[in-house]
């Protein structure tokens, strides 16, 4: 069941309305069972995946609970661990590991290739897998006890809004959340509303809007060359988040107004000076996994300059092949990872150079300059994540390095991608409003708490208003095939 | 404290404080009321002006039809009920639609029937040659009808029944989903809602010159099962409420050329009970009342409402000759008046002289030929001009001091002045 479509914009009322009449014992329950029928709306056979990983995790941290000596504890999370990414290996990486088995079998003269098997990816599978897994860590470490309740665990491995595509909650910010024992609070509820609303206004009026045009330059990107590739290629950049920290959002409003608090997941990534502060800024709930139950244990930072800038790029590299089974993604995540071995390489010399930068009306200049470099060095990167294989990703960046046909931005050329004129500049409005909101929150200023200071009067219509604004200009219904939201694929 | 807008000049919040209203119930109510009105407003901006200008006068006088035309645009393009009344005082409406298969036909039926009560249902079985639902080249076109209709059991169930597309139903169900996006096409013509004024009809200002090429007739077959079973549920319709049901074939003009989809409808027609007209043969000159080679033109509809007119003359009962002083009979007059208007600019419209010729047999208005003596008009007008000898309301005439090589002129027939006055 996607976010914008019409059996959620049911679903999600119902399922609410009915979880504050429900007494607090049974709200866990009632909100297990709409989890998992949400779930289970894509395909029924994936609540059995989404059961095995609650019941191994569950296992895994009841035993680690009984446990006591540190040998049995690393057995028992190491097995665990591996239960726990079975099903994530089998479903998503099968495929990439036989394809480069093959090849290897290939170049080495072998005739015999392994047939590759069409596996269909369950939808959130690696958000849901990296959450019981970072609980397991999580009750090993000491962090989190135990939770001896299977409904409520599993409820904390499947809660709806943010089952399929995060943000990816550690145990010791849900779980305690879970007895669901909240009155009903209308502020609180109408203020989830207002984020729901601004995360469909990012998803379906700016996001899918974009995508019609990327889609169009990308999929055929051999005749749309050069100027239309670095268009498509930053728009993509801007679609990718407005699709996420939409979705994101959604999530976070649809579990506000059930009364539970979900994790940021965003914050103004590209209002960010350097790449290392994006990555604070982008995906969050994913980067302080990887931080926490992956680089840290690497080591970090504290063996070594070296072995510190190894660690980042591994990183970087395996999550690239989080977001997807392909080289590109991994070099995607390469990629970024250089970006940030890079930073920390020329600081000292960025220093020096942007210390006159605190002269006063240099600064804003310099910082738009670096918000800029930033955009660029991360957008680039965008350009492997968005091709559909290295091979196009190397084709498209050929042709950007080549880009002569400029004068398709003066000539209308642009509008005959799959937007016309209108929608184009109604896009790069809304694109603009995006960064005007960015920017107020990155000031601390949240325009929400302004508007609920407004009298009733303002605050009913402007709920309407924002409502019929996604209604007309949304992409949804008729003339538009609802494309699942980006980072359900991973 | 919460400080109230500056445009708002009262505190809503303090004012309810008094009264005991929780102000959240307020504040969701009143929301509700803004959403409505805005969706309201926003539906009829954006709505398809086509499906309220074709059916809004079938629902406004949906009590006074003795007769139905139903089916594909063979019978949509085929019928003109306005001057079916004019000329036979037969109250009837077109409900007919582009590509509509036997099974939509059958759906478009059940619901009509919800707000009309005919005494004859003349149905088009053009499409029964296809057993298709609905191709999905055409899942669009029922929005036609289904857009203005109003929401009801009969309505879910033929959404139901016809789409197996979850997003295609909710589209049908809630029009909006699908015509939001014409925000970025509005025009000022989208700020009002206006009847056609044609009586669900099309006006088709046309000429279409047969291929040459004639293929074999392919063997007649049957009437494939799903067709044949959705006439059966129309027949089972009209059956229970004692309309009589006439089941035709209009005249095309690729049925001339190829002898297409040459589905035995007779055979099966009489084996189902059901009357059955075929008017392929002899009701138009297919040659010159073609407007493409599926529909005829504005004069072979005229020349096929005719033939119903005699037809449903004969079976329906007599009316009384005075039938035109009536209340009812002073509203169709003016609905008349307004079809007139239409027609009259539709013609003024029109920069061809073809689609012109194709109106001469229009008793509305008088038709001033003039040509030039080696004017040499292709063989489609020739027979135009040469079927126009027998109307009553069109002068041919030959005039060499022209400079022009044809010249149209056309006025009401009450009016000395010309509407259009054309030269080519």
């Amino acid at each position: 069941m996607l976010f914008n479509s019409f059996s959620f914009i049911i679903f999600f009322p119902v399922t609410a309305i009915l979880y504050f009449m429900l007494p607090a014992r049974f709200r866990y329950i009632w909100l297990l069972a709409a989890s998992y029928f949400f779930y289970m709306q894509w395909n029924a056979l994936y609540g059995l995946l989404l059961l095995y990983s609650t019941f191994t995790a569950y296992t895994g941290g009841v035993l680690l609970d009984r446990l006591k000596d540190v040998k049995p504890r690393r057995l028992c999370l190491t097995l665990c661990l591996l239960l726990s990414f079975a099903p994530l290996l089998y479903f998503k990486y099968t495929g990439f590991i036989l394809e480069n088995i093959n090849g290897l079998f290939i170049s080495a003269g072998s005739f015999a290739p392994f047939s590759i098997p069409d596996i269909l990816l369950p939808v959130g599978i690696s958000f849901f897998t990296f959450q019981a897994a970072g609980y397991v860590i999580d009750v090993y470490r000491g962090i989190t006890a135990a939770e001896k309740n299977f409904m409520r665990f599993a409820l904390f491995v499947s809660f709806f809004p943010q089952l399929v595509a995060g943000p990816i909650e550690r145990s010791k910010n849900l779980l305690s959340q879970l007895d669901c024992d909240v009155r009903f609070d209308f502020v609180k509820a109408r203020d989830g509303l207002w984020l729901m609303l601004w995360g469909y206004v990012m998803k379906v009026v700016i996001a899918d809007r974009i995508g019609i045009f990327v889609d169009h330059v990308y999929d055929d990107h051999t005749v749309y060359g050069g100027v239309y590739l670095i268009i498509a290629s930053m728009l993509f950049a801007m679609q990718i988040y407005c699709d996420f920290a939409g979705y994101s959002t959604i999530a976070i409003g649809a579990s506000q107004i059930l009364g539970i608090r979900l994790m940021d997941n965003f914050a103004s990534p590209y209002l960010s000076g350097s790449v290392s502060g994006f990555w604070r800024r982008w995906h969050i709930s994913l980067t302080s996994w990887f931080r926490d139950y992956l680089y840290i244990p690497l080591g970090g930072s504290r063996k070594g300059r070296l072995r510190g800038y190894i660690n980042k790029l591994f990183v970087f590299t395996v999550s690239g092949l989080w977001h997807g089974a392909e080289w590109s993604f991994a070099v995607w995540g390469g990629i970024n990872g250089l970006w940030l071995v890079l930073g920390e390489v020329l600081r000292p010399a960025g220093v020096r150079i942007f210390r006159f930068s605190r002269t006063p009306g240099v600064s804003v200049l310099i910082r738009a300059a670096r918000c800029l470099i930033t955009f660029i060095l991360v957008d680039f990167t965008w350009i492997f994540f968005r091709a559909k294989t290295m091979g196009d990703a190397l084709y498209i960046i050929n042709s950007i390095a080549h880009a002569a046909n400029w004068s398709i931005l003066f000539d209308g050329s642009l509008f005959e991608c799959g937007l016309d004129r209108k929608n184009f500049f109604f896009l790069i409005l809304m694109t603009g409003l995006l960064l005007t909101v960015d920017m107020l929150a990155k000031k601390g200023i949240r325009l929400r708490t302004a508007f609920a200071e407004r009298s009733l009067l303002f605050r009913s219509f402007f709920t309407a208003f924002a409502i019929a604004f996604i209604l007309l200009f949304g992409i949804w219904g008729g003339t538009y095939n609802a494309e699942a939201f980006i980072y359900f694929q991973f | 404290m919460r400080k109230p807008l500056s445009i708002f000049s009262f505190n809503l919040n303090n004012k309810l404080q008094g009264r005991k209203i929780p102000a959240p119930i307020v504040e969701s109510v009143l929301t509700l009321i803004f959403l409505a009105l805005m969706v309201r407003g926003l539906s009829l901006l954006v709505e398809n002006k086509q499906s309220y200008g074709k059916y809004n006068e079938f629902y406004k006088y949906s009590g006074e039809y003795e007769v139905l035309f139903c089916g594909s645009s063979h019978m949509m393009n085929a019928v003109l009920p306005m001057e079916l009344w004019k000329d036979y005082g037969i109250h009837s409406y077109n409900i007919g639609n582009g590509a509509e298969t036997i099974p939509v036909t059958y759906h478009v039926v059940l619901n009509a029937l919800d707000y009309a009560a005919p005494e004859v249902l003349v149905m088009d079985v053009f499409y029964a040659y296809s057993d298709q639902i609905l191709p999905e080249i055409s899942k669009e076109m029922p929005h036609q009808f289904f857009d203005l209709l109003p929401l009801s059991e009969n309505k879910l169930r033929s959404v139901r029944e016809i789409f197996r597309d979850e997003k295609d139903r909710w589209n049908y169900i809630i029009p909006f989903s699908i015509y939001h996006s014409r925000w970025n096409e509005l025009t000022k013509n989208d700020l009002r809602r206006e009847d056609e004024c044609l009586g669900g009809a099309r006006l088709l200002l046309a000429s279409y010159t047969l291929r040459d090429t004639l293929f074999d007739p392919p063997a007649s077959h049957d009437i494939p099962g799903r067709p044949g079973e959705y006439i059966k549920k129309v027949k089972e319709l009209c059956d229970e409420r004692g309309i009589r049901l006439i089941c035709v074939v209009n005249p095309y003009a690729m049925w001339q050329e190829n002898r297409t989809c040459n589905v035995n409808f007779k055979k099966e027609m009489a084996e189902l009970g059901i009357e059955f007209l075929d008017l392929r043969e002899d009701v138009v000159d297919i040659y010159a009342d073609s407007a493409d080679d599926m529909h005829v033109n504005l004069c072979g509809e005229r020349k096929v409402t005719d033939f119903y007119g005699r037809y449903l003359s004969s079976i329906l009962p007599r009316r009384d000759s005075s039938y035109s002083s009536d209340s009812r009979e002073i509203v169709w007059n003016e609905r008349y008046a307004a079809y007139v208007q239409k027609k009259e600019d539709f013609l003024a419209m029109c920069e061809d002289a073809a689609p012109l010729l194709s109106d001469l047999n229009d008793p509305d208005f008088y038709f001033e030929i003039s040509m030039r003596s080696d004017t040499v008009p292709d063989d489609t007008m020739l027979r135009m001009l040469e079927n126009a000898k027998n109307y009553d309301n069109v002068s041919i005439m030959t005039d060499d001091d022209m400079k022009e090589s044809l010249k149209i002129r056309i006025r009401r027939k009450d009016s000395e002045e010309y509407f259009v006055n054309r030269s080519f």
